[in-house]
């Protein structure tokens, strides 16, 4: 009884997440232009998306731009932890919470605050700011991954290589990178679905004449929306899984140790 | 192999001194231990003679040549942590063979090399295997041939066989033992088991709070412990002390009188009216039920039975005695509350420093 009922109501929590997405998923494949029953199942709407080129290049320049935020995220974000390392407890600690900050800060208000300063320095929008907000955003999210697979490695294993008569560079390319590298490709991950789904900081920060795909659905919503919407975002939810499925192949076992069970 | 010397090593961590002036001598091939509890300075001395640590004053040197600016991967040392430290990501194979990638050698003779090493440990049908999939002995072992393979000049092991379980832990020093003596390495192993230092080294090296309380073979630690520390330390000790009030070398009893009791206990090495501490280890005396001309009488507050021996605690005026009575004569076993007599020879009393 008491496990029958702990599986129900985990059942309803569940649902309460992934409800939304069928309905918005499903919707894409009715015939019907307001979202409204009876369900007839068509393809249109993804053939519509397929010759949007508004849209499509909308989603092009959000992979792009998410594609180099990642990038950029997981290299600060390793040069951080390792030159953290050799920092003493309290500096470290205070350069801990300051680089955990701009999670703390709103996007709205980060957003405000770069175009701000933007202005204040007299420069024109350009991709290159809306990059530089996104990379401001998502650094701590890698940061977070990297930083837990650091203190959980052991820090012998660099002492065992260095004994052995491997350089520093050595060690760093035979033992640290492989033992971080799960985490690195998480952390990017992680990163370029902060960009990519970004809505507030490009939209401040945005030149006229471009656009991502946030600020293309957000626009298409407001001059009254078709379900090519649905469609685009259900391609959305198949490359985030496939991307997640593929990672997790890749690192395996690694990567699932470091999501908790641990190998320490 | 190489002849290390230490020379008034010292390090601080900030105000504290963690190593104040550390000296010694291992020679070539030589197994000595570095025994001390935890916190008094050995993993740090180790650390520092395998250059993880910089020291804050005084030399080391291998074979005449300081070592002091060199660093770790210069230094030609095999080392095996406590945690074994072996390359997760990596089969045993490479485990072993990563010190020989970093030299100059050929493929063939790293392989070759890697080849006898797996042998001498017994893993040769685990090459393949990742460190996840062995046993806590195999990883030990595999740990222990990665850091041999590379013939380093000196051996450095911490606490390596802490993480054993104890029957393991016992084989594991009859094979290291072994694989050391084969290899001839000079090496320094750090542990707070006082009977693995036993065992395995040719020289053990007591330490205590950042200095040297004691250097000697196992058998002169033990026997002849300089000081209170080490008798205490190494094995269970009884201590008597006081002035040297009255002696008899001939018969071989000394008395020793402090706050107003004295004792008379056997024992030589003792000049009259001086203060003496006196240290009696607990096999070392003997229990009987008769009286005993020269014992000291007491009634038996506890016995803790431990199948070959038996500690008997015996209370004698005021004072506690801890003594090991052998379980060979099970029809003479000691009961609690018995009034005994409790001798032992001149000879078992060491005379130490206060």
């Amino acid at each position: 009884m008491k496990k029958a009922l702990s599986k129900i109501y985990v059942l309803i929590i569940l649902l309460y997440l992934y409800v939304p997405i069928i309905v918005l998923m499903l919707m894409g494949f009715n015939e019907s232009r307001y979202n409204s029953m009876p369900f007839k199942l068509s393809f249109q709407w993804y053939q519509a998306l397929a010759k949007d080129e508004t849209l499509i290049t909308a989603a092009r320049n959000s992979l792009i731009l998410a594609f180099i935020t990642g990038i950029i995220c997981v290299t600060l974000a390793t040069l951080f932890i390792l030159g953290q390392r050799f920092l003493s407890g309290r500096v470290k600690s205070v350069f801990d919470s300051v680089s955990m900050m701009p999670m703390s800060i709103p996007w709205l208000i980060m957003g405000l605050s770069l175009l701000l300063l933007i202005r204040a320095l007299n420069l024109d929008k350009s991709m290159f700011f809306v990059g530089a907000g996104h990379v401001v955003i998502s650094l701590p999210y890698s940061l977070l991954v990297l930083k837990a697979r650091m203190a959980s490695m052991d820090q012998s294993l660099e002492e065992m290589s260095a004994s052995l008569g491997a350089t520093p560079f050595t060690t760093f390319r035979r033992v640290t990178l492989p033992a971080i590298a799960p985490a690195m490709v998480a952390g990017g991950f992680l990163s370029f679905m902060i960009s990519f789904d970004n809505f507030p900081i490009s939209y401040f920060l945005t030149p006229s004449g471009i656009s991502t795909l946030p600020i293309e659905i957000q626009s298409s919503i407001k001059f009254g929306f078709t379900p090519e919407i649905n469609a685009v975002s259900t391609v959305i939810i198949g490359i985030s899984l496939l991307c997640l499925a593929v990672t997790g192949l890749i690192m395996g076992s690694s990567l699932k140790s470091m999501m908790g069970k641990g190998d320490k | 192999m190489s002849k290390v010397v230490l020379e008034n090593i010292v390090k601080k961590y900030g105000q504290n001194t963690v190593v104040k002036g550390v000296s010694l001598t291992a020679e070539n091939g030589q197994l000595l231990s570095i025994l001390g509890p935890s916190g008094c300075g050995k993993t740090t001395t180790l650390r520092m003679i395998a250059g993880f640590e910089q020291s804050d004053g005084g030399t080391i040197s291998f074979d005449g040549k300081p070592m002091d600016k060199v660093p770790v991967n210069k230094r030609n040392i095999g080392m095996v942590f406590q945690s074994y430290a072996l390359f997760p990501h990596m089969t045993v194979e490479d485990n072993i063979a990563y010190g020989l990638c970093q030299r100059n050698l050929s493929q063939s003779e790293i392989k070759e090399r890697v080849e006898d090493a797996m042998k001498m440990v017994h893993l040769e049908d685990f090459a393949q295997r990742k460190p996840k999939a062995l046993s806590g002995g195999q990883q030990q072992r595999v740990a222990l041939a990665r850091a041999l393979v590379i013939k380093p000049d000196v051996l450095l092991l911490d606490e390596c066989l802490s993480a054993l379980d104890k029957k393991l832990r016992v084989e594991m020093q009859v094979e290291l033992r072994r694989i050391l003596d084969k290899t001839g390495v000079t090496t320094f192993f750090v542990t707070h088991d006082q009977e693995e230092a036993m065992t395995l080294s040719d020289k053990i090296v007591v330490m205590n709070n950042g200095v040297i309380e004691q250097v000697g073979s196992p058998y002169e630690v033990y026997e002849r412990p300089k000081n209170r520390f080490v008798a205490g330390f190494l094995g269970k000790a009884n201590f008597f002390e006081g002035r040297v009030t009255s002696m008899n070398a001939e018969e071989g009893y000394v008395v020793l009188e402090k706050d107003g009791n004295s004792v008379a206990i056997p024992a030589k090495d003792a000049v009259l009216g001086e203060d003496a501490v006196f240290a009696v280890r607990p096999e070392k005396m003997r229990i009987s039920k008769a009286p005993v001309t020269g014992a000291l009488k007491g009634v038996i507050e506890h016995i803790t039975y431990s199948g070959n021996i038996s500690s008997c605690n015996v209370e004698c005026s005021g004072r506690s005695l801890v003594c090991e009575v052998s379980n060979d004569d099970m029809s003479e076993r000691p009961q609690r509350g018995e009034t005994v007599f409790v001798t032992w020879e001149s000879a078992a009393s060491v005379r130490i420093e206060g």
